[in-house]
């Protein structure tokens, strides 16, 4: 069983999530943090791998407007301050969790 | 011992008399026994008389009969049963993670994909959903291929599909439900589509598509691995996808190109369909492996996926697709439907097993 593997996940609270692994490890992660960490190309250079959007630019009360699944790969987030473009695969939510 | 007095000696079997000898009956695919698997409904003893269905995970169930076979002789051989009476029924299970509301009534969508164009992965994806519903089941039938849709022509439509408000009505031809993209535009036409128009048009094919209630909705993708194949693994939880190929190496290689990104997007593989594996000659039946032999078992073995069969390049395949009846319909005996078949039965015996296996995630 792949260990990157989500079991459950939930919304602690609007600017917290948990995921629940195969394996039986939990991860925690703040709202704030996780936008910070956008794989996505308007937050990340695709070329150099610089951050774009950095944390300055995000405000400490940010929160979780929705958490969709992609397929079942990935998970696809939508922020309170509108951004919803990065896809977070599980495999890199489980790198951010250790 | 005289005929009348058995039933004095063993005055009734009982449920569980029956369910314990039932219990010895395996599903050779999903490793459990009929009975712990909830296969056994209306159960009824009647004075030696018993009844029930086996309720299977698919009419296309390449063990039915020895199944029935089986349960059929330990019932019979319990003392005080004289007639044993079994009716097959088959509900297919939904995928776990099939939730998205447009589309609550498929319960099973399955890609069939291939790394290079030309292998025959739509007579393949047409053959596997008429077959499967030819045993039974409800199917429909999307036609990805939005740069060289050939699956109408298989399925004998050259018309756009109608459509009632902003919602398509599929077309049914061989007991299928059927819908192409590539109907959408002029038929002589080349489709020239930048990625987001290619995300759209299949968004819409799965979601704006009164698609009702079905068993499997089979997906016949474009070949390689573009904006279509990213756009249907990240919208909709796929059980499982099929690879297509010739025995060639370099068919075989580039499809690994198409297999890697399914293990990428967790799109869980259900194994290979070697495609033109050999000719048949039509004239004396010899058979030339004019590909070369056994390069898509070979790849299935070293990757640890199903190998599902080696069709031939078969003249009445061709033919039967050219005048739009796949040739598992239109003659269902010939050596290459039943291989068609069995690859079909392979499929729906895999989807089974999936939906058995799938971890289940629990959103809150």
């Amino acid at each position: 069983m792949n260990t990157s593997t989500p079991k459950k996940i939930k919304k602690l609270s609007p600017g917290e999530l948990m995921i629940a692994w195969a394996d039986g490890k939990e991860s925690r992660y703040l709202a704030p943090r996780l936008r910070g960490m956008c794989p996505c190309a308007s937050c990340k250079d695709e070329m150099t791998g610089i951050r774009i959007v950095l944390p300055i630019h995000i405000p400490d009360d940010l929160e979780f407007r929705k958490v969709e699944l992609v397929g079942q790969y990935a998970l696809q987030f939508e922020w309170s301050d509108g951004h919803h473009t990065g896809i977070y695969t599980f495999e890199y939510l489980r790198e951010l969790g250790e | 011992m005289a005929f009348w007095n058995k039933d004095d000696k063993n005055p009734t079997v009982t449920d569980e008399q029956v369910l314990n000898v039932l219990k010895r009956v395996q599903d050779p695919d999903l490793r459990k026994d009929i009975v712990s698997l909830g296969f056994i409904r209306n159960l009824k003893i009647e004075t030696g008389k018993v009844s029930f269905d086996l309720n299977l995970t698919t009419p296309a169930c390449p063990v039915k009969d020895k199944m029935r076979d089986e349960a059929v002789a330990l019932v019979k051989s319990l003392p005080g049963v004289e007639a044993v009476d079994v009716k097959m029924t088959a509900e297919v299970r939904q995928a776990p993670r099939l939730d998205k509301t447009a589309l609550s009534g498929v319960r099973n969508i399955l890609a069939v994909g291939s790394g290079k164009g030309g292998v025959g992965k739509s007579t393949i994806a047409v053959n596997i959903a008429a077959a499967l519903a030819a045993a039974g089941a409800r199917v429909g039938l999307l036609d990805g291929d939005i740069y060289g849709p050939t699956t109408p022509i298989m399925l004998g439509f050259d018309q756009p599909p109608k459509s009632i408000g902003n919602r398509m009505i599929p077309q049914e031809a061989a007991g299928l439900k059927f819908i192409s993209m590539g109907l959408l535009v002029k038929s002589d036409q080349p489709l020239i589509w930048r990625g987001p128009m290619a995300h759209k048009a299949l968004q819409q094919c799965l979601f704006d598509t009164d698609w009702g209630e079905l068993d499997y909705l089979v997906v016949d993708l474009p070949p390689g691995t573009g904006d279509v194949h990213l756009t249907l693994a990240q919208a909709v939880p796929l059980t499982g996808a099929v690879i297509v190929s010739t025995p060639q190496d370099v068919g075989l290689r580039i499809s690994m190109k198409t297999l890697r990104m399914f293990q990428q997007t967790r799109v869980p593989i259900l194994g290979i369909v070697e495609n033109m594996s050999y000719y048949i000659c039509p004239h004396c039946n010899s058979q030339d492996y004019i590909f070369g032999h056994g390069g898509g078992s070979r790849a299935a073995e070293q990757l640890g996926i199903p190998f599902l069969g080696e069709v031939p390049l078969d003249l009445a395949i061709r033919t039967q697709s050219d005048i739009g009846q796949p040739i598992v319909i239109a003659q269902p005996d010939a050596p290459s439907a039943r291989t068609l078949r069995s690859i079909a039965e392979r499929v729906a015996a895999q989807v089974s097993i999936h939906n058995f296996e799938a971890p289940l995630l629990e959103v809150e």
